[in-house]
């Protein structure tokens, strides 16, 4: 291992030249000997005891810095809400007249929403209409004259790409990269911890979460599985393999043996629920508060960008500033999702022509025929 | 700049003369080669790279299934011949057969050969006849903190809607057993490797820490080292003790130089080295002390039992002690 990564030590190699060297020479000795350990430290591998500058790290204040014209034009579309005077998370202007998109399941609480602009003011927002499937809420402040993002429509990012997280201020809250292509996001489970049993490989239900499907609707720690919605089952990456087209609240049949016999099961699929006792979900937290809502997306693609559940609800840029999703979850340690441009587009569209029905169907316009 | 060292004002002049040709030659260093990015350019030129690199080597990076209660872990096909770079605690003993699953779905299966329990260092090996999509590995001491990687891996398991999964750091800090990025990773990224802008291994993930700057990493120098070992099936040494322990409570100095000493825990390592409350603590092992995080950043890579020195403030005076840290007792 020293070999790979020389340790150099001047005070001892000079010392040596000392016993060698006359002390009239000592003084030339030393600055050659520095001036070489000096270069061979400067070459690279004496750089082993340093230590990069935060300021330096990939979302460091330094490499921020050179983000700032992607945000110039982008973080003026831009707003902080407020959720009952208190700072709730982002929104994502879309039209020039107030209407903005935000997380919906962080404002759908508020008695009272506020929004602050990138240029001070603070204004009065009202929620619309929500999607809960992309956890979407339409709202209206109460402004004029706004810069809407500009939706990069029927662009992805590659994977690789930078991707910007714009606050209101002038450079970025966040960068990272494209880390993940579009996927649905399924975090819906039985509820239960398995093994595979030594003797034969067969799945066994290890444990049965508190509050899920599978402890609801009555299987039992001991149980063989079976089937699990008409899949068999024999191993356990079969379970995983059977799960992959079941979405949150569908009711899926589970068949297990038990003393013998198979018993077949009604179980409906729930999100799991974020647990601090759970080593992998405090792994993934770790310092950070995950957003509430993180799962159970139809189209969602990933970054890894350090985006605070605060952060939500805003855009997301390319290098270009062009809007390429907003963001919706900080879902682990370095995963945040961001609902595509396309999704947000079509879901804009749903939204607004709630919003006309509603308006339509209220006001006395509708002239009676 | 953080990339470079001033040398003392006393040799400078002797130094400038040595590399003024050097100097003179140079063109402006690339993107990734600054301090830090400085214009949109910059940033452009390094997405090519890290575009680049993630097609070259994603298709190499696979996930290990080690079936029973052994879970899912990542690594690398490098070279020609099937050798797959992952983490000891992914593949325990030698001589098993696991699961090893392509980015595109195809299931192929590999011999565990040997691993290195203290620096985390293991192999497999594919069985059957290639070719398979590999990747290169860097040279040893080719890396330094400030350099862009890429990492990949399976974080999770192998998840088939889901393409290999690509983060972006930089190093941090190098040491010889490890190497820290801040390419965050997850459980589950064991074993996945992590790339120089030249898409070549320049580690393997190990573990993480509690800060997000807390990324270990196995240097690919380890690998060099150890390769006959590991291809001779050997297991052995124990893993390293990470996180070492003062044993004190502390608190950000609101003047900026370190962290202030809040309460020392009795018949801990610092109690027995003297420090007391109020101690501004401003340096250890060497290393700056900047808040609260950076202290937990340089405890993380010291080990039980090993003295590190510890500068603190005390009544306006600057100190050393010698401190012996212990284990977390946590």
């Amino acid at each position: 291992m020293s070999q790979t990564r020389p340790q150099i030590r001047p005070a001892a190699r000079v010392a040596e030249a000392k016993r060698e060297a006359g002390p009239w020479r000592v003084g030339v000795l030393l600055a050659v000997l520095t001036a070489v350990l000096l270069l061979l430290a400067w070459a690279g591998p004496a750089s082993a005891q340093r230590y990069l500058d935060r300021d330096y790290d990939t979302d460091g204040k330094e490499v921020l810095k050179a983000f700032s014209p992607v945000v110039a034009e982008a973080r003026h579309a831009v707003v902080q809400l407020y959720a009952d005077g208190k700072k709730s998370v982002l929104g994502t202007v879309v039209s020039a007249d107030g209407r903005t998109l935000t997380k919906a399941s962080e404002v759908r609480e508020a008695e009272r929403l506020t929004a602050r602009l990138a240029d001070g003011r603070r204004v009065d927002a009202q929620l619309l209409a929500e999607d809960r499937l992309n956890d979407l809420a339409l709202l209206q402040l109460d402004a004029d004259g706004l810069t809407p993002v500009e939706f990069a429509e029927g662009v992805l990012p590659r994977l690789g790409q930078w991707v910007v997280v714009p606050g209101l201020k002038e450079v970025p809250e966040a960068v990272g990269v494209m880390s993940a292509m579009p996927r649905r996001v399924n975090g819906v489970r039985l509820g239960i911890a398995m093994g595979d049993r030594r003797s034969d490989g067969r799945s066994v239900i290890g444990d049965v979460i508190p509050g899920m499907g599978a402890e609801a609707a009555g299987l039992q720690q001991g149980d063989i599985l079976v089937s699990i919605a008409d899949h068999p089952v024999r191993n356990s990456q079969d379970v995983i393999d059977s799960l992959q087209d079941v979405i949150v609240g569908d009711v899926i049949e589970v068949v297990v043996e038990r003393g013998g016999e198979d018993l077949s099961f009604e179980v409906e699929m729930r999100l799991r629920p974020l647990d601090r006792s759970n080593r992998d979900d405090r792994m993934n937290s770790m310092g950070n508060r995950m957003s509430e809502r993180r799962d159970g997306f139809a189209s969602v693609f990933q970054h890894d960008a350090t985006l605070s559940p605060a952060e939500c609800g805003g855009p997301l840029l390319d290098l270009q500033g062009r809007c390429v999703g907003i963001n919706i979850a900080r879902a682990g340690r370095i995963e945040a999702y961001t609902l595509p441009a396309d999704v947000v587009v079509s879901a804009l569209a749903e939204l607004t022509g709630e919003v006309e029905v509603l308006v339509n169907d209220a006001g006395p316009a509708n002239d009676p025929h | 700049m953080p990339r470079f060292r001033t040398p003392p004002a006393g040799v400078t002049a002797a130094f400038a003369l040595l590399l003024f040709p050097a100097f003179v030659a140079a063109d402006e260093p690339a993107a990734h080669d600054k301090p830090a990015p400085e214009s949109l350019d910059d940033l452009l030129a390094i997405q090519a790279r890290v575009e680049a690199v993630t097609d070259q080597t994603a298709a190499a990076t696979v996930s290990l299934d080690l079936g029973f209660f052994g879970g899912s872990g990542s690594g690398v096909v490098i070279g020609d011949e099937g050798y797959i770079l992952t983490a000891a605690h992914v593949i325990g003993d030698p001589g098993n057969v696991i699961q090893v699953r392509f980015p595109d779905g195809t299931v192929q299966t590999a011999e565990t050969l040997g691993s290195d329990q203290t620096s985390d260092a293991g192999l497999a090996k594919l069985q059957g006849d290639g070719p398979w999509p590999s990747v290169e590995m860097a040279d040893p001491g080719s890396v330094e903190p400030g350099d862009w990687v890429v990492s990949l891996g399976h974080p999770g398991g192998y998840d088939p809607d889901r393409n290999v999964v690509v983060r972006l750091g930089r190093i941090l800090r190098i040491r010889q057993l490890i190497i820290q990025s801040d390419c965050s990773l997850i459980g589950g990224d064991s074993g996945g490797p992590l790339f120089n802008l030249d898409g070549q291994v320049i580690g393997i993930h190990s573990r993480i820490g509690t800060s997000e700057r807390l990324n270990m990493h196995i240097p690919i120098a380890v690998y060099h080292e150890v390769w006959d070992q590991l291809i001779d099936s050997e297991r052995w040494g124990r893993p390293i003790e990470s996180g070492a322990f003062l044993g004190f409570y502390f608190a950000p100095d609101p003047q900026g130089r370190g962290v202030v000493v809040d309460r020392v825990m009795r018949r801990s390592a610092a109690a027995k080295a003297g420090i007391k409350r109020r101690d501004i603590i401003t340096r250890i092992a060497d290393q700056p002390v900047r808040d609260e995080d950076g202290l937990r950043e340089i405890m993380a890579l010291e080990q039980p039992g090993e003295q590190v020195t510890v500068t603190v403030i005390r009544g306006g005076k600057e100190l050393q002690l010698d401190v012996t840290p212990g284990k977390d007792p946590r």
